[in-house]
């Protein structure tokens, strides 16, 4: 991996598609989740590969280049968001019911969880990932978004709760 | 209780691999290639460009009253000395090459235009109408042509010219005041140019006229403001 991250800060043409396809699956699955489709995501990930070429000397060898990858990946679905939204969002807290669904939801397969994600609001889809997957904070989630703190929870919890309805829809069938 | 609902997220998606299509690695090779080459096949065309309108826009105020004058003795010889018999005593006089008398001719008949038109008063304005191209390229075979009529000894050039300059130039003075397609050669013109099309009164709201490099203010009217040099009336 470093000699190829070596090559790539040389734009070297070899380096740079051995080393897509090395990550480039793993990013894939990455933009996936903020997309709402496969076409989206392949857009993030095209995006997000460009800018990583472009700013390869960037990289300091200090932690995982991966890691440096995806942060990319993320910050360019951040981005688009932020260039497709430019209205402010509302902030409705009424009727959030939380429901304890995780044994249910452990036996759903990833493709299940991965449609569910993407069936997301935009904005409900950017807030859960970011916060629920990425580990990222609200105070951040505001920031990065555009959003107050306040609008990053409340979105959370929509989010939380948009998907347990949805699982409990999946249930139905099972049980009947 | 959140944090396990989150946590089943976390775990299941976290690390997903999806294979992107073969589409995406074409799209981003393309975009990383063509942005190299391009930029080295547009500088030079950019500089060269820049230079040629340059060293254009620098002839073009350097050289603007050379042009003008010319171009009125070439008129002139252009109209009349066809018509004319050439007086076979000076005809035999002209052993002389042609660059020198093209040399010595000029700046006398330079001088008898430019007192000619004092005396006539036709201003630049109408001069300025039968101008050629602006360029100053032009100037070198302008003169030759003068040189090429003037077959004429260097002592007297001014009697051939003086009497179908008079003619050219006073028959010319009613049409080319009232001439309508006026050429832009210069910026007093081009200034004169847009006025007309703004102020379409007899006495524009302003006139200038290229004097030498430096452009010139030769008519104002303004409402209460209202001037003219004189040896511009019309």
């Amino acid at each position: 991996m470093e000699h190829l991250v070596a090559g790539c800060k040389q734009g070297d043409r070899k380096a740079q598609e051995a080393l897509y396809k090395q990550l480039s699956v793993k990013m894939m699955g990455v933009c996936m989740r903020y997309a709402a489709n496969r076409t989206d995501a392949e857009d993030i990930l095209q995006m997000g590969f460009i800018k990583m070429f472009q700013k390869m000397t960037d990289f300091k060898n200090e932690g995982s280049f991966e890691g440096w990858v995806r942060r990319i990946m993320v910050n360019t679905a951040i981005e688009l968001y932020r260039k497709n939204t430019r209205s402010l969002h509302t902030v409705e807290l009424e009727g959030i019911v939380e429901v304890d669904d995780t044994n249910a939801l452990s036996q759903l397969a990833v493709r299940d969880l991965m449609q569910l994600v993407q069936n997301l609001p935009y904005g409900y889809r950017m807030v859960f990932n970011l916060y629920a997957i990425e580990g990222y904070s609200h105070k951040e989630i505001a920031e990065q978004l555009g959003i107050s703190e306040g609008g990053s929870k409340s979105q959370l919890s929509r989010a939380r709760s948009y998907l347990q309805e949805k699982i409990r829809k999946l249930e139905v069938p099972t049980y009947e | 209780m959140e944090n396990a609902f989150d946590k089943v997220f976390k775990d299941k998606l976290g690390e997903v691999s999806v294979a992107p299509s073969p589409q995406v690695w074409e799209n981003i090779s393309a975009s990383l290639e063509p942005k190299q080459q391009k930029k080295r096949v547009i500088y030079p065309w950019l500089a060269l460009a820049a230079s040629v309108l340059l060293v254009s826009l620098g002839a073009w105020w350097f050289f603007p009253i050379n042009q003008a004058q010319v171009s009125a003795v070439k008129v002139v010889n252009v109209q009349q000395v066809p018509t004319r018999s050439i007086n076979p005593e000076l005809i035999s006089q002209e052993n002389l090459p042609k660059n020198e008398v093209a040399h010595i001719a000029k700046p006398l008949v330079v001088n008898k235009v430019a007192q000619l038109q004092q005396d006539l008063t036709v201003s630049p304005v109408s001069v300025n109408t039968v101008e050629p191209k602006p360029s100053a390229t032009v100037l070198q075979p302008e003169q030759q042509r003068v040189a090429l009529l003037n077959e004429a000894p260097p002592k007297e050039p001014i009697t051939i010219l003086n009497t179908p300059q008079e003619t050219a130039l006073t028959s010319a003075q009613p049409s080319t005041t009232k001439h309508v397609k006026k050429r832009i050669r210069s910026l007093s013109d081009l200034v004169n140019f847009v006025v007309s099309k703004v102020d379409d009164r007899e006495e524009k709201v302003l006139e200038t006229s290229s004097d030498g490099a430096i452009l010139s203010l030769i008519a104002l009217n303004v409402g209460p403001i209202k001037f003219k040099k004189n040896n511009t009336e019309k």
